[in-house]
């Protein structure tokens, strides 16, 4: 499959503060990659270097350009949605269409009404009239009316309703997930794009913690439930992490054979967020 | 596509400066239009009392017009017309400086750049479009507007002198010459744009540039040259403070006499200066808008 970002050393410097350090993964074409990581772990910086927005050292190619030497051509076939509502506020809803399909030429502004029908956003309301919610259903229809190849979300539903955040991530399934689009978000909101995802790209503090494809992670990583007098036998295989659940424990295990394990306990893949804990917290310990 | 571009970046600057392009010149042309009909209402009612039949102030301007030769009454009739354009030309001026030193400066500060940006727009093309209506857009549309309001308060007195013996041909369109006023005025306007170039750039840049107030930047640098000048500079006088003080001022302030086509040609080694002047701070206001992030 080919890469549609490919990331290799990828580092970034604030003054002494290393942003990122060293960064090597893929976005390959059709996949759908979640980029995790707290606060501060280099997730939009390492975003925006993918469009150009800031400076980086090492190399970083998106559909096969440098995104620090003509951002404005790699924009043709890459759409983004940052983390707060960035529409500006002055601007009427009918004149930001109007804007798109002046300046990109894979806009389709019948997708657009389309997309806008279903939702309450008037065409003659400045984007300040519309709640958050409708500003981000805007964003979105103006970006699903893209053809782009690569679509980039930096925390898109942040400070959303459920309700809201719930139609964003379907009407993204729906309409922009296929074989040959891709899709790289970055979220906290971990268990709302779970099922999304293809690929997975975990950040702390700058560094690499993982990046692996979803199937190899369900392999690699095993859940096991196992009640307290096998607690300590279950120890004895070497979990990353552990934590008490409703008076069970849940064990997470790296590379070791499921049948060792199903013998102790019920296994079950490991969540997102609970892999991520586990692996920053023995990052820590290995440190 | 470049073309499609531009014609949209340029609606785009209009979109958002609505009340500095659209609504203050009109409001500028409706309180140009309220005053002129205000004065005749005022000059009609107002009578002199030096002249014995009461004649009206008006009626007595008018015939003291009538008195005037043909060359005398385009001096005088076409030096008020031209007059009244200068609170539009001086209002172009100021709003177009204003409009430049917040034209990238805002976008940063309400995080809109990271909405420009991801369209596929490059910044050279964005900062050109903000030139451009900054240099020609605002000048013209105000520009528009102020012949429309000279041309209808010209309509207004006709309206007033039709039906009187005044002959208004001659003692009002033809000293004033509507037409070539209309040159003339577009003449200056660009002339001005050139003469301004390197404030305009500067405006751009410190737009491009500053992380915060433009506006005290603007003000402050060239004072800050005016002082390290005084102090430093082996030279009597201010060299470089001077040539921006020269470059600042309205051409107005030239009488209508000094400023003509001759004037550009004797004046052509400081326009090409400032035009050169001005093509380096938009050439690096292109180059800080690639850089720059939000503030």
């Amino acid at each position: 499959m080919n890469a549609v970002v490919s990331v290799q050393g990828l580092s970034k410097q604030y003054g002494s503060h290393v942003a990122l350090n060293n960064l090597n993964f893929e976005i390959p074409q059709g996949s759908v990659v979640g980029i995790i990581g707290p606060n501060g772990a280099g997730k939009t910086t390492a975003l925006k270097a993918m469009l150009g927005l800031t400076s980086f050292s090492g190399s970083l190619r998106v559909l096969g350009r440098d995104p620090s030497k003509g951002r404005h051509r790699i924009m043709q076939d890459v759409c983004y949605i940052s983390d707060v509502g960035v529409l500006p506020r002055w601007l009427k809803v009918a004149d930001a269409l109007s804007y798109v399909e002046g300046v990109h030429p894979r806009f389709s502004r019948s997708r657009a009404l389309e997309l806008l029908d279903g939702t309450k956003i008037k065409m003659n309301s400045q984007i300040k009239d519309l709640s958050k919610g409708m500003v981000t259903q805007l964003h979105l229809a103006l970006v699903m009316s893209l053809d782009v190849s690569l679509l980039i979300l930096d925390e898109p539903t942040l400070g959303l309703d459920i309700v809201y955040r719930k139609a964003f991530y379907d009407r993204l399934l729906a309409d922009f997930v296929d074989e040959t689009r891709s899709l790289a978000i970055s979220t906290h909101q971990v268990e709302e794009i779970e099922s999304l995802l293809t690929h997975l790209v975990f950040l702390n503090d700058g560094e690499l913690v993982l990046a692996s494809r979803i199937e190899e992670m369900n392999q690699r990583f095993i859940t096991l439930q196992v009640a307290p007098d096998k607690l300590e036998q279950a120890r004895q295989l070497g979990p990353i992490g552990e934590q008490q659940l409703l008076g069970r424990w849940h064990l997470i295990f790296d590379s070791v054979p499921p049948e060792e394990l199903t013998v102790l306990g019920e296994t079950r893949l490991t969540p997102i967020a609970d892999l991520f804990v586990a692996l920053v917290q023995l990052e820590k310990v290995n440190d | 596509m470049i073309r499609a571009q531009m014609i949209t970046l340029l609606k785009r600057e209009f979109w958002e400066h609505k009340t500095l392009m659209l609504y203050l010149p009109a409001v500028g042309s409706g309180l140009f239009l309220i005053s002129v009909v205000g004065l005749l209402l005022l000059t009609n009612a107002a009578t002199s009392t030096e002249i014995i039949f009461e004649e009206s102030v008006f009626e007595l301007g008018l015939d003291k017009l009538v008195a005037l030769d043909n060359a005398e009454r385009t001096l005088w009739l076409g030096g008020v017309y031209r007059l009244s354009s200068y609170p539009f030309l001086l209002m172009s001026l100021v709003v177009a400086l204003n409009y430049l030193l917040g034209s990238m400066f805002n976008e940063r500060k309400d995080r809109s750049i990271l909405f420009w940006k991801s369209m596929p727009v490059s910044d050279a093309l964005t900062v050109v479009s903000k030139l451009v209506t900054g240099i020609f857009v605002v000048p013209m549309i105000y520009l528009i507007f102020c012949l429309i309001a000279q041309l209808l308060s010209l309509f207004v007195l006709t309206l007033v002198l039709i039906g009187t013996d005044y002959p208004v041909w001659d003692i009002l369109w033809l000293p004033i010459n509507p037409i070539s006023h209309t040159f003339s005025l577009l003449f200056y306007q660009l002339m001005q744009s050139f003469w301004s170039a390197p404030w305009f750039g500067y405006a751009l840049l410190l737009s491009a540039w500053a992380k915060s107030s433009p506006v005290v930047w603007f003000f402050g640098i060239p004072v800050a040259v005016a002082i390290l000048e005084r102090v430093y500079s082996p030279y009597d006088g201010l060299i470089i403070f001077d040539w921006l003080w020269a470059h600042s001022l309205p051409l107005l302030a030239m009488s209508d006499e000094s400023f003509n086509l001759e004037w550009m040609l004797v004046e052509v080694t400081g326009l090409l200066q400032g035009i050169l002047a001005g093509m380096i701070c938009v050439g690096s206001a292109v180059w800080l808008r690639g850089k720059h992030n939000e503030i």
